[in-house]
């Protein structure tokens, strides 16, 4: 498929993305009991409105795609592994990190992440991780007050 | 006049050490962080909020300035040196300026982009002086009615005065504004599209969804090109000052950026294209050498930025003054007013002149912080563009994914973060804009509300919006809005 029959679908997946999350919006809306208070203008107006022009924007992508309207815009040459990887290595900080800590689960981040982008120096690459996110962890918790979770090893700590 | 000893209050504020100190840090990790490419000011701007929350409110706001001019600036060295413009302000910086760093020219570039934002930010700012004040007194007479049309006219602003297809600005704006659905209804306390979440109750923090749809959007796109695209990085060659040349050609560009930009930010009209593409345009006609534009004419930078900074500072009146974010960065210092229980407008002039004007203060210091540091410094900002992507991309999710999670300590926000950050790699894919997202995101609700409001006290009568007679302002508002909305269609229509 030529990268401009591609932008055309992929207009096209946009346009029937947006009126599934139009009649997503509609359903939800109209399940909603009728709220104890009354006002002029209910709770349900707005997202109706909304999930409507929703549908009208998701209709008028699709009449364009098939109209062939700007079909100048080309669909750019990607590589969907590296994206790939950077997903799975957020969702594996998430996972990690009210277990393991925040430095761990951001050091395999940075790392993870590195290598999609090319990086052939794991080892360095985990080492800076680990300086960035411990450097971070002292900073942002004792200098700024912040509390990111320090995980099994300061748990370790404080039973020390 | 009463503005002056505010403004002299003002910086009374500001003076103090500690303000001081505030403004240059702000300034600096403002300016460094917007070095970085694929991080644009908006980005830096929510990517720094956290850092700013264990402040107290005056000296926060004061680094918030800092950092939002910094990051301005940051930007244009970006788009100068990488041809990576990091937002749309620094587009039309890209085209001469990266000639000129391909050139060996690069530290010229910069030079003029630095004191022209100067001098920009500080003619700029002294009209903010006296524009916000004025804002405020002809915002005491907006009733809700005309609240909600002024947000109908940003929405539109916002999505058609853009190069892009309406129907994909348009999208944007939509989705912004159903994300903003989610959450509590104000009005009536029914919870909206929340799925049973409790955390959802309290919405999605604008600053979730604007480190979402950039830093993380921006890095998954980056990972899908970085084996089609090499890093090319211009040294900078032979002297770095500025010639006598170079300064006869960039003073009146400076003036002229600055008299375009500072009426176009500060009107609601979303977007810095406007003000620097027009620059560019009025200086390729003023120009004594037109044909240079295009391949490194110094004007077609010296003008732009400066347009690009008085639109900045221009973007502040509508905000501090009404309250109303008309880019996705002011959407994002909104935010950051309201953490700490403020609400930009009349009454915050009323009840926290030392904030605002210190603020404003802050300002002009931390427009020559920006001078001082940055005219040497280029030199160092340019180093920082040698760290490699690898690590310049994983740093970012980490400083991203810290942002996020220490907004309300929960995974919640890292899922959501995830689900955004999917959505803003498609919608680069795709070309779709993010600003009305974030416009839309933010300004929904508060759109909502004005209506509903407007409406309970007409008791449903829905002429309060248009009647000429009763309500000039409201019925000029939309119908700007609609003029705004159609003359577009019609120019292109009679063009294709």
């Amino acid at each position: 498929m030529d990268s401009s029959a591609k932008f055309r679908l992929g207009k096209v997946t946009l346009g029937l993305l947006l009126i599934a999350i139009g009649s997503f919006v509609s359903v939800e809306t109209l399940l909603l009991s009728d709220p104890t208070q009354q006002s002029t203008i209910g709770p349900k107006f707005f997202p109706l409105l909304i999930a409507l022009g929703l549908g009208i924007n998701g209709c008028v992508l699709l009449w364009e795609a098939f109209k062939d309207v700007f079909s100048e815009e080309e669909w750019p040459e990607l590589d969907m592994a590296p994206v790939a990887i950077v997903l799975v290595a957020l969702i594996l900080q998430m996972l990690l990190l009210e277990a393991a800590g925040w430095i761990i689960a951001t050091t395999l981040l940075f790392a993870i992440v590195a290598q999609a982008f090319g990086s052939r120096r794991v080892l360095v690459d985990l080492a800076i991780g680990l300086v960035l996110s411990t450097a971070s962890f002292y900073l942002f918790n004792e200098g700024l007050g912040l509390s990111l979770p320090g995980g099994f090893i300061a748990d370790y700590f404080d039973g020390v | 006049m009463e503005t002056l000893q505010f403004l002299l209050h003002g910086f009374a504020v500001s003076l103090a050490p500690m303000n001081l100190l505030w403004a240059a840090v702000g300034v600096t990790i403002g300016t460094a962080v917007g070095v970085l490419p694929g991080i644009s000011p908006s980005l830096t701007v929510a990517l720094l909020l956290p850092v700013t929350a264990a402040l107290e409110p005056t000296g926060a706001f004061i680094m918030f300035g800092g950092i939002y001019y910094g990051a301005m600036y940051g930007g244009s060295t970006t788009s100068i040196l990488l041809n990576t413009p990091g937002e749309s302000g620094s587009i039309v910086t890209a085209i001469d300026g990266h000639a000129m760093a391909r050139q060996g020219r690069g530290a010229q570039a910069l030079a003029t982009a630095a004191i022209g934002s100067f001098v920009a930010g500080t003619i700029a700012t002294l009209a903010l002086t006296f524009v916000a004040p004025a804002m405020v007194s002809f915002a005491l007479m907006f009733g809700p009615a005309e609240y909600f049309a002024l947000m109908i006219l940003a929405f539109v602003t916002v999505t058609a005065v853009l190069g892009e297809a309406l129907s994909r600005g348009m999208a944007s704006l939509l989705l912004g504004l159903a994300l903003g659905l989610i959450g509590i209804d104000m009005q009536t306390g029914a919870a909206r599209l929340t799925l049973g979440v409790p955390e959802l109750l309290d919405g999605i923090d604008v600053v979730v969804v604007a480190v979402g749809l950039f830093a993380i959007g921006e890095t998954l796109f980056q990972a899908s090109r970085h084996r089609y695209e090499k890093e090319e990085i211009y040294a900078i060659k032979g002297s770095i000052w500025m010639s006598r040349e170079d300064w006869r050609r960039s003073w009146k560009p400076w003036l002229r950026g600055t008299a375009i930009g500072f009426p176009i930010g500060a009107l609601p009209a979303g977007g810095s294209e406007i003000p620097t593409f027009l620059s560019y345009l009025v200086e390729k006609r003023l120009s004594k050498h037109p044909e240079e534009f295009g391949h490194g004419a110094i004007e077609a930078v010296a003008g732009p930025e400066a347009a690009n900074n008085a639109s900045a500072a221009g973007v502040l009146a509508p905000l501090l003054a009404l309250g109303l974010p008309t880019s996705a960065t002011a959407a994002i210092m909104l935010a950051a007013f309201q953490q700490y229980g403020l609400q930009p407008g009349p009454l915050l002039f009323e009840n926290n002149p030392e904030l605002v004007w210190g603020m404003i203060a802050s300002l002009y210091i931390g427009n020559v912080f920006l001078l001082l540091l940055n005219l040497p410094l280029a030199g160092v900002w340019v180093k920082l563009l040698l760290i490699p992507r690898p690590w310049l991309y994983g740093g970012i999710l980490a400083f991203a994914t810290l942002g996020t999670y220490s907004l309300n300590n929960n995974i919640v926000d890292l899922v959501l973060l995830w689900l955004i950050g999917l959505g803003g790699f498609g919608m680069r894919v795709m070309n779709i804009p993010v600003a009305p997202c974030i416009v839309g995101l933010i300004l929904g609700p508060m759109a909502e509300q004005q209506f509903r409001r407007a409406l309970a006290i007409s008791q449903g009568d829905l002429s309060v919006f248009y009647n000429p007679m009763t309500h000039p302002l409201s019925f000029s508002l939309l119908a700007a809005a609609i003029g705004f909305l159609i003359v577009p269609l019609l120019i292109r229509r009679r063009r294709g």
